[in-house]
């Protein structure tokens, strides 16, 4: 990088904090704070979801995929493709129909009462302050690779630029950013592709100089080596905390199933993009660290001033993922744990103070994070685990069928939580098997189970108790 | 495959991006700067 660079850089880290900090002027309650106030078109859903879910594993953790594996990885996270698409066919819109949710938690507490909500609010933060976590360690190192800052102030300041918004403006503020980071990204890295494939010579020049199994999808997976990752990237992220806010901000229930379906369908050709620019860059920039190789491609192709508009973008789109999990955690802290159980009177006020203090909370756990994960997908893939086998199949459910019993959702939880821990945990993943698997098929045996024993019954306790009934 | 999709999906992405640019900023113009 050079001067022109540096300052490219700087100017874009100085429009995304003018957008974060102006967008403070929509602030005016919870609503703002948490869903954008039910504002948000369905063109700036696609952007906000799409700039949440690209951050640092759909970005060089898939490009690192191409670089030592070839097309393959594509199929496998693929599935989160299909996931999204058919979480804006069928539950999206569902979800927007709650008109007074901000949360999963709140959902989950409309029909299985108040433990239901709470156990979703804890599992929520847990899984917001890991991701935050392991974003904030990959922005450090960006930032250390190719600006040579110290990986621990590189974490310590993208981390506080993001707080910094993400406390002042809430929802709007990430919303507002992401709308930026979308934009750079989705034009400059594709570029990146194209011009490196130029210099390469072409799919005619570049088939030659790449093993043969590169373009051959399924040369080096198993059935049972495909099937754990697939169903990791199927149900893992799936309609995890800020992904469903989306749901929540969008102005009605068409916009956000077009902004999700959009969404969905472009993830693939993202996923695409960076997979190929992986592959690309083996035979031009050999030898180095898979998950290095995309720097080194945008460092390799594209001209100086660019760089670092490019390069900022990217730790950008990385701390945009970050934005959201925090504003999420800070939200669910909020609606599942501190107003129902201390204090239900709260003033406007005084819930943007505790939005705000718990997004400062949630930043510096995110960096106590970045420092214990090793590895950028492994540690997403680590945190899917505690997500998919407690929440997804019961909320699903309650969203598209409204008979089931009250009892379910708690039961489900617990079990589908304590089957993955133990599997993961304490057996170490039997016979190769991801935990997600037998955490999922737990779940459900406890859901039904307690369904057929308990749907007849008419006294329901007060912490199963729905408060769509009080 | 590899071929079309090299080529078209980059495309893709650059319209994507220029069409969020017109609705996306025209949506931060309105709500952050014009306050409405």
């Amino acid at each position: 990088m050079i001067g022109i660079d540096w300052v490219m850089m700087i100017l874009y880290f100085v429009i995304l904090i003018f957008m974060g900090i102006a967008a403070v002027r929509s602030l005016k309650s919870m609503d703002d704070f948490a869903i954008a106030g039910h504002k948000v078109p369905a063109s700036v859903v696609f952007a906000t979801l799409s700039a949440s879910f690209i951050g640092a594993g759909y970005t060089m953790g898939t490009a690192a995929k191409g670089y030592s594996g070839g097309i393959g990885f594509l199929f496998i996270i693929g599935a989160f493709s299909i996931q999204t698409t058919l979480v804006g066919i069928f539950i999206a819109p569902k979800l927007r129909e709650y008109e007074n949710a901000y949360t999963i938690g709140d959902i989950m507490g409309y029909h299985f009462g108040p433990l239901a909500r709470l156990l979703t609010g804890i599992i929520a933060i847990i899984f917001c302050a890991g991701i935050v976590g392991v974003v904030a360690r990959a922005s450090g190192f960006v930032l250390q690779s190719v600006a040579g800052i110290p990986f621990v102030y590189g974490v310590i300041l993208s981390a506080g630029i993001v707080v910094l918004y993400a406390a002042v403006g809430g929802m709007w503020s990430v919303v507002q950013t992401d709308i930026l980071q979308f934009v750079v990204i989705v034009i400059a890295v594709p570029l990146v592709l194209l011009l490196g494939l130029s210099d390469v010579g072409g799919v005619g020049g570049l088939v030659e100089k790449i093993p043969g199994e590169f373009l051959r999808p399924f040369h080096k997976f198993s059935f049972v080596a495909f099937i754990g990752p697939f169903l990791g990237f199927l149900l893992g992220e799936t309609l995890v905390p800020p992904y469903a806010q989306r749901a929540f901000v969008s102005t009605d229930v068409k916009g956000a199933r077009a902004g999700f379906i959009a969404s969905g369908i472009y993830s693939f050709i993202w996923f695409f993009i960076v997979i190929a620019i992986g592959i690309v860059a083996y035979p031009l920039v050999p030898n180095v660290d898979p998950d290095a190789a995309m720097v080194e491609m945008v460092l390799k192709f594209l001209p100086h001033g660019m760089i670092g508009f490019v390069i900022a973008s990217i730790v950008c789109v990385i701390m945009s993922t970050q934005d959201s999990f925090l504003n999420s955690g800070a939200t669910h802290f909020f609606r599942d744990v501190y107003k129902p159980f201390f204090h239900p009177a709260v003033s406007d006020r005084g819930a943007i103070m505790v939005g705000r203090l718990f997004t400062i909370i949630m930043g510096v756990l995110g960096i106590v994070f970045a420092i214990s994960i090793p590895s950028l997908i492994d540690g997403l893939l680590y945190i899917y685990a505690l997500w998919a086998p407690t929440i997804i199949l019961p909320l699903v459910i309650v969203a598209l069928w409204k008979k089931a019993s009250p009892y379910c959702g708690v039961y489900a939880i617990v079990f589908g939580g304590l089957v993955t821990a133990l599997w993961i945990w304490v057996f170490k993943n039997p016979w190769g098997i991801d935990g997600l698997i037998p955490g999922i098929i737990a779940n459900q045996i406890a859901f039904w189970v307690v369904h057929y024993l308990t749907k007849d019954w008419k006294e329901i306790s007060r912490v199963f108790a729905p408060e769509s009934s009080s | 495959m590899f071929t079309f999709a090299v080529y078209v999906f980059p495309i893709v992405s650059i319209i994507a991006g220029v069409y969020v640019i017109i609705r996306g900023f025209t949506f931060f113009y309105r709500t952050s700067l014009a306050g409405e």
